[in-house]
């Protein structure tokens, strides 16, 4: 990710914005008209014409909706995730293999992912509340690790010198961390804790992984944010602004950081999909969302057991994860793009 | 009797999955038996030549003998996903491992096949089941002529008598069902084994010739149980095997049976080979036919299950403790050709609730939750009808005072056994709860069961109000210092868990005394999670049941304590393969596990 900061800053600088804004003209013919955009108005332009970009944002937004919407979502449906359907009246499983009755895992016109072996709880119900876990965790987790980025990489691209020497160190030590194997002893060790600063149990394991996942994640976009500003600090505009007696925190939060604003978006649009993978990752693993708390890592790791014999149970969570991870990932490509001004789309 | 917990049996065959996948301690299982008939005298010295043969079929295994045949030679080829807690027969505490102590430990009596259907007593190296007196505190036992180590040296009283010393050497090697020998045996409270004190004074073990006497501090009319246990083998006295002693006598145990080891590598492949010092003439329990035996160790349990279906193996040897996947497991039953190959022998063991009355003092709030439970939906997250059947009270099958479902289930959830919520929200009502309360349930984690079982009890007790919450251990502490310690479960509020127990030899004592008798309570290391102190059953326990009936009041005393909600009494499976002879269910040992000593193969 290399945005071309010079460019971007001059573009963006709010004085430049003309009136011009009626023209429709395409930018590449018309380059008088560029000089009337705001930057939000040509990357907006540039990413609509991305159809794979605006696919994967749209479906990023309905992931959003059927996250917010769970209730009322399984309440229309009519099956919910923690229902127990493995005994009499109410049987949807074969009594001597305990696995879901009727081909494709059991699906039916009321449960129409199947149902999940031994206990009989719905998949469709399962996986729409699981993606509300997905994306909170991988939405707290990513906005943890660019808050930590952000300031840290500004203030050590900034000061340099001494500061930057240290926080580099600092955390590059943490980048050459066993991350998995640290946030699952850590995890496991949080596991006996039953309460901590005014957490406890749901509350506590979810702040505990979005601590862990956020806080490995964020030395890689402090490198970013920190190479950025190293060449922004050099700029004129922030040289006028230091002649005019700004503070040093001013010229970070006023000067600096709008113009870091490109490389965040994207990075943030990229990172949400590793969070969440990390989530499922953890929690396929055993040491992540407590029990009866839906997940979709937790259905995978499930439906191990039983992907030889029916082979429904892991395509539900295993396609989700997969279109959500893929999503993003064309959406936050897109959105580079589009903010890259050397972009030749 | 020092908590000997066991493991959970239960379900048995996945949990240990997970057990054996993380390297924990998890099951030690303890011998049951459907059939409890004991001291029958050794009965006539006919073993196997019984009319109770058959070819293959589905529990063709359980109660007849499979593919009768004399013929010797060739490898049995055994897996299992994790090595035995130990090969020295007075550590070996796993189930399984008591059985693989069949094919090189002797003791004084062990369990014969009778009929080709009950596993019983039978002397061993004894020439009977022993002389006691009146009370039952001396025990005489002669030893046969004849019987001689791996290394031609002859077998004595005073090897059995140091076999015996060895389960007072807590320090030098620890673990072991040892605690039923020393709460019996009349010896020095000071002694502390062979190595430290040397041997055991005359007033405890007396030994002249080749006869053995045991003074017992309390009457036990069961002794012959005690000693068909490997921890009351004989062991060369003082040499032990040589290098191989104290704690790395596991390595190489010497052997006095048909098979000695050949080379063992910890962890990974054990391989016997027949004992030429062993005589069929002194032996009426063992009929070996195979040249050696394999005992290959694949963690995975996927790649075991592949390799006994392809025929690589020819049975799971830990059966119960690492047993066969789900995804096997649906395949055996529902392949008619498989499902011929595939046993599911019943053991003395059970899987339950304990509600611990130190934390959800009222009993009708307990009862509450005995109503509430939902058996059926348990029993089916467990794997179902073959993994157990629901109980209606605690005593297991094949003990005496056992009774069905159907003639005794106090708390009955239903003719489904899915609840009976009226019946529960009349006792919450009782309780001054009527609308519910809120009980923390511990369960151990990983685990392939415990977090499904939380599910589906959470969900069951949701109908009447009563709402549960999560309190989790890891497997390899659970039952020691989590639902094992009694201060654990008051500072945690632990008000209910999960737990199995399995019988350590098919009889009441066997199996009631670490789980229900008020003198076993420790700290840690409890068995007796719910902290029960009942005279009544102290009573029966401590010497003072007589009868059936006397049993039989023991566990309806239970029941009317409402501490143990009974779930159901397990059923492990097990897959043999078809080139296999003579093979049987051990029901005395291990859940059922195949007497590998007298199996055979073809080819």
């Amino acid at each position: 990710m290399s945005l071309p900061a010079g460019e971007l800053q001059v573009v963006s600088d709010e004085t430049l914005i003309a009136a011009n804004t009626g023209a429709d003209a395409d930018p590449e013919n018309a380059s008088a008209a560029i000089r009337g955009r705001s930057l939000g108005q040509i990357a907006w332009r540039r990413l609509r014409r991305d159809k794979l970009a605006m696919a994967g944002g749209i479906f990023v937004i309905l992931l959003g909706l059927v996250a917010i919407l769970a209730k009322p979502l399984t309440n229309w449906y009519g099956a919910f995730p923690n229902t127990v359907n493995n005994f009499p009246p109410h049987d949807l499983l074969d009594a001597s293999t305990q696995m879901p009755i009727g081909s494709y895992g059991g699906a039916s016109s009321t449960h129409w992912l199947g149902v999940t072996p031994e206990i009989g709880n719905d998949v469709l119900a399962n996986l729409i509340y699981g993606t509300r876990t997905s994306l909170i965790i991988g939405l707290l987790a990513t906005a943890l690790a660019v808050v930590l980025g952000v300031i840290t990489g500004v203030v050590a691209g900034y000061f340099g010198g001494f500061t930057d020497t240290a926080l580099s160190r600092l955390f590059d030590l943490l980048l050459s961390f066993p991350t998995l194997l640290f946030s699952i002893a850590l995890l496991a060790v949080f596991g006996d804790v039953d309460s901590f600063a005014g957490l406890s149990g749901v509350a506590l394991r979810f702040a505990v992984i979005i601590f862990v996942l956020g806080f490995f994640n964020f030395p890689y976009i402090r490198r970013i944010i920190r190479g950025q500003v190293l060449s922004l600090r050099e700029k004129e505009f922030v040289d006028a602004a230091r002649s005019l007696g700004a503070s040093n925190y001013r010229i970070m939060s006023r000067e600096i950081l709008p113009n870091l604003l490109g490389p965040i978006l994207v990075y943030t649009t990229l990172a949400i999909p590793v969070n969440i993978l990390g989530e499922a990752g953890l929690s396929f693993l055993g040491v992540g969302v407590p029990q009866g708390t839906p997940s979709w890592g937790k259905m995978l790791s499930d439906a191990g057991d039983f992907f030889t014999i029916d082979p429904t149970y892991l395509f539900a969570p295993g396609l989700a994860l997969f279109l959500t991870v893929l999503a993003f990932n064309l959406f936050g490509d897109g959105l580079r793009d589009a903010l890259d001004p050397k972009s030749r789309r | 009797m020092r908590a000997r917990r066991l493991a959970l049996a239960a379900g048995a065959s996945t949990l240990a999955i997970v057990l054996a996948a993380c390297g924990s301690s998890g099951g030690k299982k303890s011998p049951s038996s459907t059939n409890a008939n004991n001291n029958n005298s050794s009965s006539s010295s006919s073993s196997n030549n019984n009319n109770n043969t058959t070819s293959a079929g589905f529990n063709a295994a359980v109660d007849k003998i499979v593919n009768p045949s004399t013929k010797t030679g060739g490898t049995l080829h055994l897996g299992a996903t994790a090595d035995c807690d130990s090969f020295d027969p007075k550590i070996s505490y796993y189930g399984w491992c008591l059985n693989m102590q069949r094919l090189y430990t002797r003791k004084l009596v062990d369990y014969k096949v009778v009929n080709g259907t009950k596993f019983q007593l039978a002397p061993d190296l004894a020439t009977d089941l022993g002389q006691h007196n009146a009370d039952f505190t001396k025990w005489t036992y002669t030893l046969k002529a004849g019987l001689k180590w791996e290394n031609g040296t002859p077998i004595t009283a005073k090897d059995v008598k140091y076999g015996v010393e060895r389960d007072y050497a807590a320090a030098e090697i620890p673990g072991g069902p040892f605690s039923y020998m020393q709460n019996d045996l009349k010896a020095p409270k000071t002694y502390r084994g062979p190595y430290k004190d040397g041997d055991l004074p005359d007033t405890s073990i007396k030994v002249s010739g080749n006869t053995i006497t045991f003074f017992l501090k309390k009457p036990d009319p069961d002794f012959n149980y005690i000693l068909a246990l490997p921890c009351s083998a004989p062991v060369p006295d003082k040499v032990e095997n040589g290098s191989f002693k104290g704690s790395t006598y596991t390595k190489h145990p010497m052997s006095s049976g048909p098979y000695k080891f050949q080379s063992y590598q910890p962890g990974k492949a054990l391989t016997l080979v027949r004992n030429t010092q062993w005589s069929q003439s002194t032996d009426d329990i063992r009929h070996p036919l195979v040249d050696s035996i394999t005992l290959s160790i694949d963690t995975n349990p996927v790649d075991l299950d592949n390799k006994l279906e392809s025929g690589q193996f020819d049975a799971n040897a830990a059966g119960g403790a690492g047993g066969i996947t789900p995804a096997f497991k649906t395949k055996l039953l529902t392949s008619p050709d498989l499902k011929k190959q595939v046993d599911d022998p019943a053991s003395a063991a059970s899987q339950y609730l304990p509600v611990m009355q130190t934390v959800i003092t009222n009993v009708h709030c307990r009862r509450a939750i005995f109503y509430a439970t939902n058996k059926a939906s348990i029993l089916n997250v467990y794997g179902g009808d073959t993994s157990g059947a629901i109980a209606g009270s605690m005593t297991p099958p094949g003990l005496p005072g056992y009774q069905t479902t159907k003639d005794y289930d106090p708390y009955s959830a239903g003719s489904n056994q899915t609840g009976d919520l009226a019946k529960a929200k009349s006792e919450l009502q009782a309780c001054g709860q009527p609308s519910g309360f809120t009980v923390n349930f511990a369960y151990p984690t990983p685990s392939n069961f415990a977090p499904k079982v939380f599910a589906v009890e959470k969900s069951a007790l949701a109908r009447v109000g009563i709402k549960l919450n999560p309190v989790t251990d890891d497997a390899s502490t659970y039952y020691n210092t989590f639902i094992g310690s009694p201060s654990n479960i008051i500072k945690k509020k632990i008000g209910m868990g999960l737990a199995g127990w399995g019988a350590d030899f098919p009889t009441n004592v066997g199996y009631y005394n670490a789980i229900a008798n008020g003198s076993a309570i420790v700290d840690p290391g409890n068995s007796n999670y719910v902290s029960l102190n009942d005279p009544l059953v102290n009573h029966a326990l401590d010497g003072g049941a007589k009868s059936e009936a006397d049993w039989q009041a023991v566990n309806h005393k239970i029941m009317d304590d409402a501490v143990y909600v009974p779930l159901y009494w397990s059923k492990t499976l097990y897959y043999r393969n078809p080139r296999m002879t003579n093979v049987t269910c051990n029901n005395a040992l291990a859940f059922g596990i195949y007497d590998f000593v007298n199996i055979g193969v073809n080819k």
